[in-house]
């Protein structure tokens, strides 16, 4: 586990499996700040994907066996809890999971075939659909629910004692008329344990640790999250002259899951741009349409979006960013030879 | 009452206005900016075997090329096979058709092959192909070239004692194909799976 | 001595593929001559260099070096070994296809007739150089079996002697070179002597310190002038795929669709330069090393075996019962073809016979991770093509650089998802081939159909004319005969 391979796995669910085991740490740490909501969300959306996807492939006349063994769908259901809130009712879960395999990976002919992210398709599909489920369920760490609380939620029934908005839904709505000053004194920035936000520090530490050990797995290569957070890092710099009015550097990085996303959810390599150069342009153009998002647009959170027009996108980096074919004078540009 | 004609004269005047605009407009880009010749002739005609056997009803490809740009229907070619007819199908954007004849005679590589001991020397086989690969003269061996045969059969009917046979054309002794691949893909169980899914 | 240079090569592959060598295997026992089998079999269209006629009988009697088979090429193959011609039939061979196609059978009667040419002494030009190839047979023993003599021209300003062996298993150049470096050497010199060659790359990987040694040796005790620059490379497979090495010695990219002989540099596998030394004394290629490795043979080494030799008696050599192996791969675990029935003989072109067990994977969808298009040495993109060629699109394929393809299976071996990728490439490429023929004899038909009608056109318009002049002339006639008649009456 520790010694650096030097090829990525050799077989696709080594690879999955190498993802999953990157998540951990981010689940572990989201679950002690945020309760235990995430928990039986994870739960919900692996037992979704996986019935999904059996369901699908027996009305395609496919093989059920070797599809599931490779991990790919449990790997969906479990990028989708995570991008859910805490304290999401089942059928948010389900719904969300059920659309993403059906609508975002069979419909276009399964594994490999997916033009857009699943969880990120998912995801988009229940925000437009159930937009106060996904901006009022989520947890407030300051004061995260127990377990019968957290069940409670699952179940339909959650308390407003426990959710809240979060850093990015603040800096838009209650911050942007306040000072960088003013809003320090906020309990979540002044809580803080490693000077940022109180609890999402932790999970983006987390969720880094896991993503550099997939980096050192040779799993993903470093473009993809290089690309996106360097993007945000010197767009945000740039347009925080003045603190007071502008959303700080550390922000983009660490709230609206970032890091995560970074690492977890950019680097799919289905839908994704498939060049090393080529995904770096891919994450640039998630950071600079994540930053217009959110500064300019209504969503608060707008990696889901940008992600998936960056999707659309991806044939045609493929079909920029190819290396000059040896002996040939230059690299071949746009597609080609109709048959 | 008078408003309502104003209303509506107007509405029709201006958009008449626009519609004869529009249409000069396209008058004269199509006069500017007319292409000599028509590509989509050369295109098709590079798609078609060349046999020049007359199958389709027209003398020759080319002109079965230049029915195909005004309109005739594409699945006219049996030497060309089904893979021209979705080549074609495929250039013009259209839906490909079934091919119009025997699939199985079309997908054979034949080549005229005349039996040297019945030939008579006529010439009438000579003069037939369309694409001068018989050799010979008047009272003299006719052969055919193989390796410039299209296979059109054009010289079988012409041959007034019927010398002529169509064979496969004949492979180099050294030629060999390799193996598809999708004849060694298999799945878990080790059953050849021709779908992926 | 011959002058020399030892230098370490200051570029670096892009792509390719760092794999277990698996080198020690068969280097561990000494290389030794097997004895004569009881059959020897040659193919006579797929020996190399063509189809064939075959110049003996059945019946006929050979000895050691007789002319058997002459190529479309004008290569020949001999006899390597005296006996007597048992039969010409159908009979499995060692060649990708699969087929079965017509061999001379040779029984050998253990004497030592030989049948060589006379040698030929220096100076001599190329053209007697090239003839001297053609008739003892001399092509790739690397395994591509292309006709030597066609790489020869004027112009060449270098030669590579490709002593990579990059290919896992495969041990045979390496062993070569330790134990018949003078003769490596020798025919590399004059090689280069007759086609006024200045200098003599050696491209060898950093893996054979023992075969460096060897050329070091031998070097010093040369009385060549040539000077020899000895590049070490990486072990990293293909360094040794012909464009690869030449741009790794060289620096030189040789352009898509021509080869490296038009570049002005000609590549020879360490064997062919050997045997063209022996030739050059007359002798003509009736044995080669071959390389019987892999974890399935009891003891892997290397064999000298005549051309002809059944394999499995080169794996009873090995101390191996035949019986136990299903199929064994002629070549290596990259570029190798599986061979069921062991009974075929051996050409000039096997290099090593390879017997391991490899769980076969299932194929599953391509997940799009670009580790083929990373593997890739001409850094083409595997799952483009790939793609385009399973949609039925050859257009398309080529487009996004199929021709350029060197079908070595790095991306084969680098997929997570089991994709015979090199398969559908070799496939592909084939298809190409073919689609390029087969455009060419359609326009070859189109221009005679052409003209055919231009010539008809001609005539009749020729006719057309001599029937107008015809007319005039007779009309003239009948006026002139109207007016005597006029006159007259």
């Amino acid at each position: 586990m520790m010694h650096r391979p030097a090829y990525p796995p050799r077989e696709t669910h080594l690879v999955m499996r190498s993802v999953l085991i990157a998540l951990l740490p981010g689940i572990v740490v989201t679950s002690i700040f945020f309760g235990a909501g995430v928990l039986l969300n994870l739960a919900t959306a692996i037992v979704t994907a996986l019935l999904s996807e059996a369901l699908c492939l027996k009305l395609r006349h496919r093989r059920i066996q070797p599809r599931l063994s490779d991990w790919s769908v449990v790997l969906t259901g479990v990028l989708i809890a995570l991008s859910l809130p805490q304290a999401a009712p089942w059928w948010l879960t389900i719904a969300a999971t059920a659309s993403a395999v059906m609508l975002g990976k069979h419909l276009y002919g399964g594994l490999g075939q997916n033009p857009v992210n699943p969880a990120m398709l998912g995801y988009a599909l229940i925000l437009i659909s159930a937009p106060v489920a996904m901006t009022t369920l989520w947890i407030n760490p300051l004061n995260p629910p127990d377990v019968e609380a957290a069940w409670m939620a699952f179940i339909g029934n959650s308390s407003d004692a426990y959710t809240g908005a979060t850093t990015l839904e603040l800096y838009q709505s209650q911050f942007s008329a306040l000072t960088a000053l003013e809003a320090k004194q906020h309990p979540l920035f002044a809580n803080a344990q490693l000077g940022f936000i109180y609890g999402y520090e932790w999970v983006a530490l987390a969720y880094l640790i896991g993503g550099l050990w997939l980096l050192y797995q040779r799993v993903i290569s470093w473009h993809t999250p290089v690309g996106l957070l360097a993007t945000l890092l010197v767009i945000s710099a740039f347009f925080s002259v003045d603190p007071d009015t502008a959303t700080p550097v550390w922000v983009h990085l660490i709230a609206g899951a970032g890091i995560f996303a970074a690492f977890f959810i950019l680097t799919d390599p289905v839908s994704g741009a498939t060049s090393p150069k080529g995904q770096l342009w891919f994450a640039i153009g998630v950071g600079v349409l994540t930053y217009i998002i959110r500064t300019y647009g209504q969503y608060p959170d707008a990696i889901a979006f940008s992600v998936l027009m960056m999707n659309f996108a991806a044939p045609m980096i493929d079909h920029y960013t190819r290396p000059r074919i040896m002996g040939r004078e230059a690299s071949i540009k746009g597609p080609g030879g109709q048959s | 009452m008078i408003d309502l004609l104003v209303t509506v004269g107007s509405g029709v005047i201006g958009l008449t206005v626009i519609g004869f605009a529009g249409g000069a407009l396209l008058q004269y880009a199509s006069k500017v900016f007319k292409v000599d010749g028509n590509p989509l002739v050369e295109s098709i005609d590079e798609l078609l075997p060349q046999t020049q056997c007359g199958q389709c009803g027209h003398p020759g490809c080319k002109p079965y090329a230049e029915a195909i740009a005004h309109g005739e229907s594409i699945n006219r070619c049996p030497p060309g096979g089904q893979t021209t007819v979705d080549r074609i199908a495929s250039l013009l954007g259209v839906e490909s058709l079934p091919l119009d004849a025997d699939t199985a005679a079309a997908d054979q590589d034949l080549v005229a092959l005349i039996i040297e001991e019945e030939c008579i020397g006529c010439t009438k086989c000579i003069q037939a192909c369309p694409v001068d690969a018989i050799v010979g003269a008047a009272k003299l061996m006719h052969t055919v070239i193989v390796d410039d045969c299209t296979g059109c059969d054009l010289c079988i009917d012409p041959c007034p004692v019927d010398c002529i046979d169509m064979v496969e054309r004949p492979k180099a002794p050294d030629y060999w194909t390799p193996v598809h691949p999708k004849v060694i893909s298999t799945d878990r169980f080790g059953q050849i799976e021709m779908q992926h899914g | 001595m011959a002058k020399y240079q030892i230098r370490r090569c200051d570029r670096h592959l892009t792509g390719g593929i760092h794999s277990e060598t698996h080198k020690q295997l068969s280097t561990a026992e000494p290389c030794v001559f097997v004895e004569t089998p009881t059959r020897l079999l040659f193919p006579i269209h797929f020996s190399g260099g063509g189809s064939g006629e075959a110049l003996v009988r059945v019946g006929d009697p050979v000895a050691k070096g007789t002319p058997i088979i002459r190529c479309q090429s004008g290569i020949v193959h001999v006899a390597s070994r005296a006996g007597t011609v048992l039969e010409v039939t159908d009979h499995a061979m060692a060649h990708p296809s699969s087929e079965r196609s017509a061999c001379i059978v040779i029984e050998p009667d253990g004497s030592d007739l030989q049948d060589y040419l006379s040698p030929i002494n220096w100076p001599f030009d190329a053209k007697t150089l090239r003839e001297r190839a053609i008739e003892a047979g001399i092509l790739g023993l690397g395994g591509a079996g292309f006709p030597s003599f066609r790489k020869w021209s004027n112009g060449t300003q270098t030669l590579i002697i490709n002593a990579a062996e990059c290919e896992p298993y495969l041990t045979a150049d390496d062993t070569l070179i330790r134990i018949d470096t003078h003769s490596m050497i020798r025919g590399a010199c004059l090689l280069s002597r007759t086609l006024d060659i200045q200098t003599i790359v050696i491209g060898i990987e950093d893996n054979k310190p023992e075969a460096l040694q060897a050329i070091e040796c031998a070097l010093k005790e040369s009385r060549s002038d040539c000077f020899f620059d000895i590049v070490l490379l990486d072990t990293k497979y293909p360094s040794g795929s012909a464009r690869q090495l030449v741009w790794l010695t060289l620096g030189i990219e040789v352009p898509t669709g021509s080869r490296s002989v038009e570049a002005g540099v000609i590549v020879h596998n360490p064997g062919t330069l050997a045997a063209l030394s022996r030739a050059i004394d007359g002798k003509p290629i009736t044995d080669r090393i071959v390389t019987m490795t892999g974890e399935s043979f009891t003891r892997p080494k290397n064999v000298i075996a005549p051309i002809g030799t059944p394999i499995s008696h080169l794996i009873a050599a090995t101390d191996t019962n035949p019986q136990s192996l299903y199929s064994v791969i002629i070549g290596g675990p990259m570029m190798g073809y599986r061979v069921t029935d062991f009974s075929a003989g051996i050409t000039k072109t096997t290099n090593c016979v390879l017997a391991r067990e490899v769980e076969v994977q299932p194929e599953s969808p391509c997940i799009r991770c670009g580790a083929c298009a990373t593997a890739c040495p001409v850094r083409l993109q595997p799952q483009q093509m790939v793609a385009a060629l399973k949609g039925d699109e050859l257009n398309r394929a080529i487009h996004e650089g199929l021709g350029d393809c060197i079908e070595c299976a790095a991306c084969n071996a680098v997929c997570p998802s089991n994709i015979p990728l090199a398969e559908w490439f070799r496939r592909g490429r084939f298809e190409m081939k073919e689609r390029a023929l087969e455009h060419q004899q359609a326009s070859g038909a189109r221009d005679r159909f052409e003209a055919r009608n231009a010539r008809l056109e001609r005539l009749a318009q020729e006719q057309e004319e001599k029937r107008a002049a015809r007319k005039a002339k007779s009309a003239d006639a009948l006026n002139k005969a109207r007016k005597a008649r006029e006159e007259i009456s």
